[in-house]
């Protein structure tokens, strides 16, 4: 017969007890958590700053107009009448315009850079990419408006003709006339989105391409090892990872596309109705208006433009508080494993 | 050694002791296949996108010229391709399962998509210089400012020197100033983590939206109005900082999130502390994507105006000092030139926005150089 | 290991301190009894300002201009952020409707004419491929254009203008400034002063603004250079927008002739300006009003000199005359001083090339009066070479300022410019030069070369002969001999309209014949992949 000998430590009489853990950070951890917390505060009250800079603004504006600001589209202060729904509205116009053009052409760059470009040329082609963001965007407005608008205004005359019952794709004029009014797509939110979103896509393009560069090579090869095609790893590996990277590429690219100034200042023949045509001349954006407003504005008109600009900065904190959740749950949002 | 057909085995006492082994032919050699195929586009397939192509191209002159009134050189372009890919599929899916026709069509959209971005991107390069050729070729465009020099003078006067000088000044201070506090915060929003953290990001990425005349507005009124501060390039540093730091703090932290959390886990299993581990191990694997949140800071604080615009002025002379005296930037010296209507003027407006784009090339190229992955250096 | 890695930045720092040393020696500093001036305002005289910092370097002055617009540099000036400003309107004060202020509280200025210039207006209309030029318009009809009361070119209060001339049937779209601009000020205060009936139909409040309202067809550009790339531009056909002078002349576009008190249809040039302004009145009446010291051009509207070209005006700098003033000291006043001598005086001559006009003698000595209010203010200052009599500004003799030297110099207009009489086609312009000579150019619209001394006296295109009589089949115009300019005859085309292309019909027939092309091309393969087995895959 055995017998299994158990060494017991003296103090060991004790029943079964979890052990207190502490699980709050001690010594060069905690240091590093208020440390790093202190740079994050401090980076949050520069920004919320200027959140309170523009809050200030709002609040003589909007107690002396009422809530009428928001639902009033005629700007025009010397008669008493302020309003942003326009202004807004037309804010979303270019914005949705652009990120529609700009969100395919991104995805299809971020993908082609990482994953179908020949070895040699990836680093220039990400150079180029870089370029086309720095470029500046009084450059963009003027290419825009001289080499851009003819071909758009083309593209939005076909637009009207062949789907024109949609009602977002009319225009008040004849599409069909041998001599068409061509001035009419001009100075349009279509031209303008798409001048934006040549500014907005080497963004989001960027940021997409650093996140699909990071894809789990265990998993790319095993994609491949089972017989699937470079789509089929795209698809099945590259994507549901980077899907975290697309959206804040997206947001990144949104957030510059609402708040471009000078680009959409020089293209645009400003209108304040509600316009919910984006193919016919005349719309604007917040920027916009500020920026071709505020030199000419006392203290009262600045306040309320800047109002505007508080305003556009609550909705795209709504808009990214939306997203935000979404992407926490995805892969490559919330950390990933080797 | 005796053969014995298994199939009717003899009796059992006959073969006790012994072992009896079914007699096999040798291996027969494998009948000839040719060579393996090894690369994965075949000479078939080679000639099936060049005959969609061809196809696509005439359907789409047919079509564009001959039958409906398309016959612009877009119309015709974005006919060929669109017919290109319905061809494509069709041809492809004659000779391949279905996987392949997926990934032809897939790669063909794809590189259409980047093709058209390089046009757009080309012909924004070729509109800067071909308006800047008359201006560049003066050496004194690089060596001299505007000091003395009026709009109506030659392009052999005169040159971007007080420009180039201030935006380099300008854009230095504001990275110093910037690149420390987003880190900083992309940093605390990906390792530490919880409700603060997101806070901070929701309200970062907000700001991403901030249009640039608020910003130079915001630096307007706090520095100038309120501090008394006078028109500087540390004021205009200020204002493009303001501007540059939410975006590279956003894109900091998308890049922080997708570095492998086995990495962290690794270190700290080690017996690394926190800190430790962000700056021998997260940091230097986010290298590449951190260089490129700083390019993408600098490729939106360089090329604004309006901010810089209202917190300093447009000098013609060279002035390094940031502190107390109004300098000129690339940005605001294409700004105001090229807005002003006189062609020269023009000319030496885009002849500035064609040096932006090679200063900025430079500052690009140098900082994914100093920032590529560990296993080159 | 920990050494090499901070090996190369440090370099690359060590390198560009370096740089910013050698260059921080080649930046230059102003002579000792002169200072930095800083000021910002008017983009609308910006021009002329930043062709004057270019002359004042050699004699030591530097000064800085930002052009952020004049309600801009009205605030910077009250907030003390700059040492001049410049403005096209003086300050409004309080707005009775909104109650905003728009005033200099504490800091104490006067108001110093800077330079002249004439509202221009520029089109673009085609008829017959061709750009027409020498279209007239009198100041009613300009009115009723940019109140969207008169739709077409073809309208007859323009015809009749033109005596009798055709246009085509085209619809009018006024381009306006749709940013705050000094120019729109200058606009509407002429319409509001001239034509209130008119205007009040559209901004109905009276009185001038300086954000143009929106109305049927109009476009609105940001900046001058954006108005003039709207029109410009292909898409451009049948505009018509007001903008400096420069900007037309740069882009080579034609420029609207507009009817004076005399009756004759003139052009902004620089003398034609500069003589209407022989009218204008510094409001000398109440020093404690707003308007005080300010400009009153009524009677520059209706100036019966047939050279008048009526929407003449001028821009302000407002200069600051207070004897406590936190911004400036002796060195800058005297800076300002000299360079503000230099700007009435010998700057006026770059006035012309420009676009502007040079500013007479009554403008000249009212701003040396002003100039006059610094030396009050600071004793150190000189003023010695503030003087009419040493002054070399083109409109008058230095000399001799008993003679009207304006009016001996500056040309007639042409008789065929009468109202009921021409219109001219084709004619030769009139352009100052810089050193004050008027020269005639070629057909207008062209820049003149007169920046270099002893400008060139190109001959003046002749009018275009009424053509022979082949007739154009599609338009059914008549073919002219073309001038040198390509400015059309006299007989005008015969509009005609081309029936718009039926939308049902052609384009359906042609669109069912390209979805069976494409049809027989892709359904015989899509067939094929889906019938045939499953095979063994090819390698």
């Amino acid at each position: 017969m055995t017998s299994t000998y158990v060494p017991t430590r003296p103090a060991d009489r004790l029943p079964d007890e979890p052990r207190p853990v502490n699980r709050a950070a001690t010594g060069g951890d905690r240091a590093f958590v208020l440390g790093s917390g202190a740079i994050g505060a401090s980076v949050l009250v520069i920004t919320s700053g200027i959140g309170l800079f523009l809050a200030l603004q709002a609040v003589p504006t909007i107690a002396r107009y009422g809530p009428t600001f928001f639902t009033q589209n005629e700007w025009a202060p010397d008669e008493g009448k302020v309003g942003i729904a326009g202004v807004l509205l037309g804010t979303f116009t270019v914005a949705v315009v652009a990120m529609a053009f700009a969100f395919p052409l991104a995805l299809a760059t971020a993908l082609f850079i990482s994953e179908y470009a020949p070895v040699r040329l990836k680093s220039f082609l990400v150079s180029m990419v870089d370029l086309m963001a720095a470029v500046p965007s009084i450059i963009y407005g003027l290419w825009g408006f001289l080499l851009l608008q003819p071909q758009a205004s083309r593209l939005a005359r076909w637009l009207h003709q062949y789907l024109g019952w949609l009602p977002f794709f009319h225009v008040d004029t004849d599409p069909n006339a041998a001599q068409w009014d061509q001035t009419e797509y001009t100075a349009s939110a279509f031209v303008a989105g798409i001048a934006v979103a040549m500014m907005v896509l080497p963004m989001a393009s960027s940021v997409m391409r650093e996140v699909f560069s990071q894809a789990p090579a265990g998993e790319r090869e095993g994609a491949l090892a089972l017989g699937s095609t470079r789509w089929g790893v795209i698809r099945s590996v590259v994507l549901p990872f980077g899907k975290g990277g697309i959206i804040g590429g997206t947001m990144l690219g949104l957030g510059r596309a609402l708040g471009e100034t000078i680009a959409v200042l020089l293209i645009i023949s400003p209108s304040f109705d509600l316009k919910f045509r984006p193919l016919e001349i005349g719309t604007n954006t917040v920027s916009a208006l500020i920026a071709g407003r505020f030199g000419e504005a006392s203290p009262g008109q600045l306040r309320a433009l800047l109002t505007a600009g508080f305003v556009l900065f609550l909705i795209t904190l709504v808009i990214n508080t939306l997203a935000a959740m979404v992407v926490a749950r995805s892969r490559s949002g919330a950390g990933t494993d080797l | 050694m005796t053969t014995v057909d298994l199939d009717r085995p003899p009796a059992e006492d006959a073969t006790a002791g012994r072992t009896y082994v079914r007699h096999v032919d040798g291996p027969r050699p494998a009948p000839s296949r040719g060579r393996r195929q090894l690369s994965a586009v075949t000479a078939s397939e080679r000639a099936i996108g060049v005959g969609s192509g061809f196809a696509a191209l005439a359907l789409a002159w047919l079509l564009c010229f001959q039958l409906l009134p398309w016959g612009s050189p877009l119309g015709f372009v974005v006919v060929a391709f669109v017919l290109y890919l319905a061809i494509v599929t069709v041809t492809t899916s004659v000779v391949s399962p279905g996987p392949a026709v997926a990934d032809r069509v897939a790669a063909a959209a794809i590189t259409g998509g980047a093709a058209v971005v390089a046009i757009g991107l080309v012909s924004t390069i070729v509109f800067i210089f071909v308006r800047a050729a008359p201006a560049l070729p003066h050496l004194s465009m690089y060596t001299h400012d505007m000091a003395g020099v009026g709009p109506r003078d030659p392009l052999t006067q005169g040159g971007l020197l007080h420009a180039i000088v201030g935006s380099v000044i300008q854009v230095g201070i504001a990275i110093v100033v910037t690149v420390p506090l987003a880190l900083g915060a992309a940093v605390y929003m990906t390792e530490v983590g919880g409700r603060f953290a997101r806070v901070i990001r929701t309200v970062v990425e907000a700001m991403t939206a901030l249009p640039s005349i608020v910003a130079g507005l915001f630096i307007y009124t706090v520095l100038l109005l309120q501090l008394g501060m006078s028109k500087s390039g540390f004021a205009a540093a200020m204002a493009l900082s303001v501007m540059m730091l939410p975006i590279i703090a956003r894109a900091a932290d998308v890049v922080l999130r997708v570095v492998p959390s086995g990495l962290r886990e690794a270190s700290l299993a080690l017996g690394a502390s926190r800190w430790r581990t962000v700056w021998h191990v997260v940091l230097p694997t986010a290298r590449p994507g951190l260089a490129t949140a700083l390019i993408l800071g600098v490729a939106r604080g360089v090329g604004e105006t309006s901010p810089v615009l209202l917190t300093s002025g447009a000098s013609t002379f060279l002035v390094t000092n940031p502190f107390g005296q109004q300098m000129n930037s690339l940005p605001l010296f294409v700004f105001s030139t090229v807005r002003s209507g006189e062609p020269l003027f023009i000319q030496r407006g885009f002849a500035a926005a064609a040096v932006l784009l090679a200063l900025v090339l430079v500052l690009f190229a140098l900082a994914r150089f100093l920032a590529r992955p560990r296993g080159r250096r | 290991m920990t050494v090499r890695i901070w090996q190369w930045p440090t370099r690359v720092v060590l390198l560009l301190a370096m740089g910013l040393a050698v260059l921080t020696l080649q930046a230059t500093n102003a002579r000792a009894d002169y200072a930095l001036l800083e000021g910002d305002g008017s983009t609308w005289s910006q021009g002329i300002v930043n062709q004057w910092i270019a002359d004042a370097k050699p004699m030591g002055m530097q000064v800085v201009y930002s052009g952020i617009g004049s309600s801009g540099g009205r605030k910077s000036f009250a907030n003390f952020q700059d040492d001049f400003a410049i403005s096209e309107i003086p300050y409004q004060g309080v707005d009775p409707i909104t109650k905003e202020e728009d005033a200099s509280n504490i800091r104490q200025y006067a108001y110093l004419p800077i330079v002249a210039g004439g509202t221009s207006f520029t089109y673009h209309v085609t008829q017959a491929g061709a750009l027409m030029r020498d279209v007239r318009l009198s100041g009613e009809t300009i009115a009723k254009i940019f109140t969207g009361q008169i739709t077409n070119w073809n309208d007859p209060a323009i015809a009749a203008d033109n005596n009798g001339r055709t246009f085509p049937d085209l619809t009018i779209r006024p381009v306006y400034r749709s940013d705050g601009s000094g120019t729109t000020a200058q606009f509407t205060t002429w319409l509001d002063k001239q034509y209130p009936a008119i205007w009040r139909t559209l901004w109905s409040q009276g009185g001038l603004t300086s954000n143009y309202p929106s109305f049927g067809k109009a476009i609105g550009a940001n900046g001058s250079d954006q108005v003039m790339n709207t029109i410009a531009a292909d898409s451009g056909n049948g505009t018509i927008g007001y903008v400096e002078y420069s900007y037309a002349l740069n882009k080579g576009y034609p420029v609207v002739k507009v009817l004076n008190a005399a009756g004759y249809y003139v052009e902004p040039t620089a003398y034609n300006v500069a003589v209407a302004l022989t009218k204008a009145r510094i409001d000398m009446q109440d020093p404690s009003s707003l308007s005080y010291l300010t400009q009153i051009l009524d009677d520059v509207y209706t100036n019966p000199d047939p050279r008048t070209y009526p929407l003449s005006s001028y821009s302000y700098m407002i200069l600051p005359v207070g004897s406590v003033d936190r911004r400036m000291t002796t060195a800058k006043r005297q800076t300002l001083v000299d360079f503000m001598t230099y700007g009435l005086c010998t700057g006026q001559g770059q006035a012309g090339p420009y676009g502007y006009s040079p500013l007479p003698l009554n403008l000249v000595q009212a701003g040396m009066t002003q100039l006059a209010k610094i030396k009050a203010a600071d004793p150190a200052v000189s003023i010695d070479n503030v003087d009419p009599t040493k002054c070399g500004n083109p409109t008058f003799v230095a000399g001799d300022l008993t003679r009207n030297h304006l009016a001996e110099i500056a040309p007639q207009p042409a008789d065929c410019d009468k109202q009921g009489a021409g219109p001219c086609l084709g004619g030769a312009t009139v352009v100052v030069g810089a050193d004050g000579k008027p020269t005639t150019s070629g057909a207008p619209g062209q820049q003149a070369g007169a920046s270099k001394p002893g400008a060139s006296a190109g001959a003046s295109a002749a009018a275009a002969a009424a053509g022979g009589g082949q007739i154009d089949p599609e338009t059914g115009q008549v073919l002219g001999s073309g001038s040198a300019d390509g400015s059309t005859t006299a007989s005008g085309p015969v509009a005609t309209t081309i029936a718009a292309r039926p939308a049902v019909g052609t384009t359906l027939f042609a669109g069912l014949t390209a979805l069976e092309l494409v049809g027989l091309m892709v359904v015989p393969g899509v067939l094929y992949a889906r019938t045939r087995r499953p095979e063994e895959d090819v390698q």
